[in-house]
């Protein structure tokens, strides 16, 4: 089969996608909807269609074109990458669009060298006669599949917010919770219940009460950090810092700073 | 003459001979072009079938809308699917149904049984097989290179075809590891049943034949959730499928376009290797088979496929050698642990059964479908063979040759006849790797289960409808065989700890602080879900093999072990003394070989022994979000280094 006027203009709007991909991506445009749309085309598609068009010129049907197009462009972003990290390039974005914009149009290049040559004689391909279907039923059809995309894209959007658990945390900045050369010490306290929340803030040594705040007041995915008091030198057993929900006597959450705890 | 030419309606069309380059089998019909058909009916049925699959998705969607593990939730998955299923059968035996009719329909029902899958826990991933490598792919990213310090499970690296893939993807795009790891599965989870669609072609099956073939092929345990996940043996398996379907061509006794097809396998056939192990090993097996397939029944004509096979070999073995020398002890390993299990087995011993539905939430309704699953199988395998067996009986007595394309033979061998060996195996602790294998045998499954239906097909009659029957209902049980780990709804509590339910936000926000907090790599121990939660989203080392620390609640025998095994940090979900684990175990499975302590084995972790890090001397709790809490080792002492 030779290469027809249609597939001219697929080939020549894949080429095109991918091209503005691959440009946007080299010119380093990030969150561009054409960077999005034409590094997908880019990545997924082109290569596999273009090795497909490369090694069987002669025109395979378009489903087999369309249809093996996806695993052959893994199977191409899969030996691109091998590659690149064989090489003192390594994996970095720039280096794997460029080789992968290039393949593609290598390949689109050999396909059309070796293009069929035109015809003589015209096609005797039987087509099947064309349906009578009425502008009415296709315009009804046309309504009713819109307002199905409708319900499914609202469905699936409502579905796909997800509702977080809800927690509190309670944790000791600088990780090592250790006090040295006298720095103070500081505890964070973050709110991700999805609702305002109160708590009061106790902090213990040895059994003594040696700081205390009531009524802090944290809006959901807010935080509130305590700068702790200066432990006395001589401490061994360090310091408990609780939090309670305000109204609540039962602990909430506890982190321990300073010495480990030996109680 | 075969049964199914028997019963060709007298008015089948031809349809045109394919371009002698084509890849696709000429002299095909459609089921719709068979009724010739050219009336609008088609186009409706279409239509219809396209409203069934939209209307399909809006209702999966409202079953995690609706109240988790509800009626209604129920309610609305199953009818979401069986829209799903009930359109795209409408539109691939539509009249007048072309390949690209049936192909969209069959991606469309990919999407469909993709969603489930992704609405579960939209923010990220909760399959272990997943994280493992997009904590891979991130590092990759971070470092430019596949060579990457990978915290947890180091064979995810070294084969790192669907994080090349997926690092393409973000190159290209700039859209985030979050959102790539999504795309890649979608993209495949459509692909699978096109590449079948084209496999089951490539066997001679007519365009109708192979859309059933595709359906039930889709039936796959692997496929409904496993396939859906950013997991090497998900785009290992679409390989797998591809190089079958480009081999198959290679076997017929006509050649068509030999070279670039040879070289196309080739292409695919080093990336499986990249990819999968095992998917590799099993697709250079299928082509060893069906090189010998073709040995035997063409004897005299050239084929390409025993160099091919070869050539998968070398470059397997070579891959092993060079990237993936640790695959070697992973693989033996398990090998030999399933090996010792079938042969305890076989000597009656005990514990080496499994029971079926442990520790599940599935409804008992749903427990009875996938009973029926492999029975189901049986009978479309067995119909299937006795279809394909008589006519080859028959010439086979008559004029003592063997009436079997080799792609048929070998696929009946790496199909049907090697499902039906291993089948008993799934009551077996083997079951998951018999499960897994089956993603591979489908395709020989889906070949002789459509030749099995073959005449009911191409009838004008509801019979046409009712082949299809048996084929939901397998869907319907492999869904349910197969279904997400983490449980199919959202749920206000968990159900179980120790497994993909306890991917929580709190446990991957411990996770995120740790690492904002004091940085990556240090070595953190905890239960199988932590270790796991702490490596990909707070890349941090986390190893196996430490219930020491945690079956016992002396904390100066804990200290001890803490500090032997050098941990920085220990990570304590206390929903392991509230929920039983969800694979049987809070560690991992080796902890049942310890004599010494009283591990899980069906029972809750004592609160004591997760209180008693309170109470160790040189551990520090840092971190506490209700759920998880986070202490940080001080005892360990850094070995002097002699200068």
């Amino acid at each position: 089969m030779m290469l027809t006027r249609r597939q001219l203009a697929v080939d020549g709007v894949l080429l095109a996608a991918a091209t503005a991909g691959a440009s946007t991506a080299l010119l380093g445009w990030s969150d561009n909807p054409v960077r999005v749309a034409g590094g997908l085309v880019l990545s997924i598609f082109t290569p596999g269609y273009a090795l497909l068009r490369a090694l069987f010129p002669r025109a395979l049907k378009a489903t087999e074109q369309y249809a093996l197009s996806v695993p052959l462009s893994f199977a191409l972003a899969i030996l691109v990458g091998t590659t690149l990290d064989l090489t003192p390039v390594g994996l970095s974005s720039k280096a794997t669009v460029a080789l992968l914009w290039a393949v593609t149009v290598g390949l689109f290049a050999i396909s059309y060298l070796r293009r069929e040559k035109p015809r003589a004689s015209p096609s005797l391909r039987l087509r099947p006669a064309s349906q009578s279907i009425g502008l009415g039923s296709i315009a009804l059809s046309a309504v009713l599949l819109v307002a199905a995309s409708a319900f499914a894209a609202t469905s699936l959007f409502a579905a796909s917010r997800a509702t977080p658990k809800p927690f509190t945390a309670l944790s000791v900045d600088g990780a090592n919770g250790v006090q040295t050369a006298g720095a103070p010490l500081t505890v964070t306290l973050d709110n991700e219940e999805g609702q305002s929340m109160q708590y009061d803030l106790q902090v213990t040594a040895n059994g003594a009460e040696i700081e205390r705040v009531d009524g802090v007041q944290l809006d959901a995915g807010k935080h509130y950090s305590l700068q702790l008091p200066l432990l006395p030198a001589d401490d061994t057993a360090g310091a408990d810092v609780i939090a309670y929900r305000s109204g609540d006597a039962t602990p909430y959450r506890l982190v321990h700073v300073g010495p480990p705890s030996t109680s | 003459m075969s049964s199914s030419v028997a019963s060709r309606p007298s008015h089948t069309v031809r349809a045109p001979v394919a371009p002698a380059q084509t890849l696709e089998v000429p002299s095909s019909t459609y089921a719709g072009a068979a009724l010739g058909d050219n009336s609008g009916r088609g186009f409706f049925q279409r239509v219809a079938g396209t409203l069934a699959i939209l209307v399909g998705f809006g209702v999966l969607g409202q079953a995690y809308v609706a109240a988790p593990d509800g009626t209604l939730a129920y309610a609305f998955y199953w009818l979401g699917l069986a829209a799903c299923f009930v359109g795209t059968v409408a539109i691939g035996i539509s009249r007048g149904a072309q390949p690209r009719h049936q192909l969209a329909a069959l991606a469309a029902l990919g999407l469909g049984m993709y969603l489930p899958s992704y609405l579960r826990n939209p923010a990220y991933p909760l399959f272990q097989d997943e994280l493992f490598h997009i904590q891979t792919l991130q590092l990759m990213l971070d470092y430019g290179t596949t060579h990457v310090p990978i915290t947890n499970f180091p064979i995810a690296g070294a084969y790192p075809g669907i994080e090349l893939a997926g690092l393409a993807i973000i190159s290209a795009t700039g859209l985030s590891v979050d959102t790539v790891v999504r795309i890649v599965p979608v993209a495949i989870h459509m692909s699978i049943p096109i590449v079948a669609w084209f496999a089951l072609r490539s066997a001679g099956l007519r365009p109708a034949h192979a859309f059933f073939g595709a359906l039930v092929y889709m039936a796959n345990w692997g496929y409904y959730w496993f396939h859906a996940t950013f997991s090497y043996e998900s785009l290992g398996i679409l390989f797998f499928i591809l190089i079958v379907a480009l081999a198959a061509r290679l076997a017929q006794p006509k050649l068509r376009a030999p070279v670039a097809t040879t070289l196309a396998v080739l292409l695919a056939g080093v990336a499986v290797v990249v990819t999968h192990h095992v998917s590799s090993a099993i697709t250079i097996g299928t082509l060893g088979v069906l090189a010998a397939a073709v040995a035997f029944r063409l004897r005299g004509k050239r084929s390409p496929l025993r160099d091919i096979a070869l050539f998968g070999l070398v470059v397997w073995i070579g891959w092993l050698v060079y990237e993936a020398s640790g695959t070697i002890v992973y693989l033996g390993g398990n090998f030999l642990d399933r090996v010792t299990n079938l042969l305890a087995l076989f000597q009656g011993g005990s514990n080496t059964t499994r029971t079926l539905f442990w520790n599940t939430s599935v409804p008992l309704a749903e427990q009875f479908v996938a009973y029926l699953y492999p029975v189901l199988t049986f009978g479309l395998i067995g119909l299937g063979l006795y279809r394909a067996a008589v006519p080859v009986l028959r010439t086979w007595r008559d004029q003592r040759t063997l009436n079997l394309s080799a792609v048929r033979l070998a696929l009946a061998v790496v199909g049907p006849i090697l499902w039906l060996a291993t089948a008993p195996g799934v009551l077996t602790r083997t079951a998951d790797v018999i499960y897994r294998s089956w993603s591979f045998l489908f395709l020989g499954v889906a070949l002789y289960a459509a030749l099995g239906v073959r005449p009911w097909l191409l009838s004008g009659s509801v019979k046409r409808y009712l082949a299809y029957a048996p084929v939901a209902l397998l869907l319907a049980g492999a869904a349910i065989l197969s279904g997400n780990q983490a449980g199919r709804f959202r749920t206000a509590d968990v159900h179980s700890s120790a497994g993909p339910e306890a991917f929580t936000n709190d446990m991957v926000s411990a996770a995120h602080w740790l690492q904002a907090d004091a940085g990556r790599f240090h070595f953190l121990i905890g239960d199988s879900t932590s270790s796991i939660a702490f490596a990909v989203w707070g890349m941090q080392r986390t190893n196996q093999g430490v219930w020491p620390v945690f079956y016992t609640p002396d904390p100066q025998l804990a200290q001890m072990y803490t500090n032997d095994m050098r941990a920085d940090y220990v990570a304590v979900d206390v929903r392991d003394s509230e929920y039983l684990p969800r694979y049987g175990f809070y560690f991992d499975a080796f902890e049942f070989l310890d004599v010494r302590r009283a591990v899980s084995m069906g029972e809750l972790l004592p609160l004591d022994d997760l209180r008693k890090f309170d109470r160790m001397p040189a551990l520090r709790r840092v971190y506490d979000n209700g759920d998880i809490v986070l202490y940080q080792n001080s005892g360990v002492v850094e070995p002097e280094v002699n200068q």
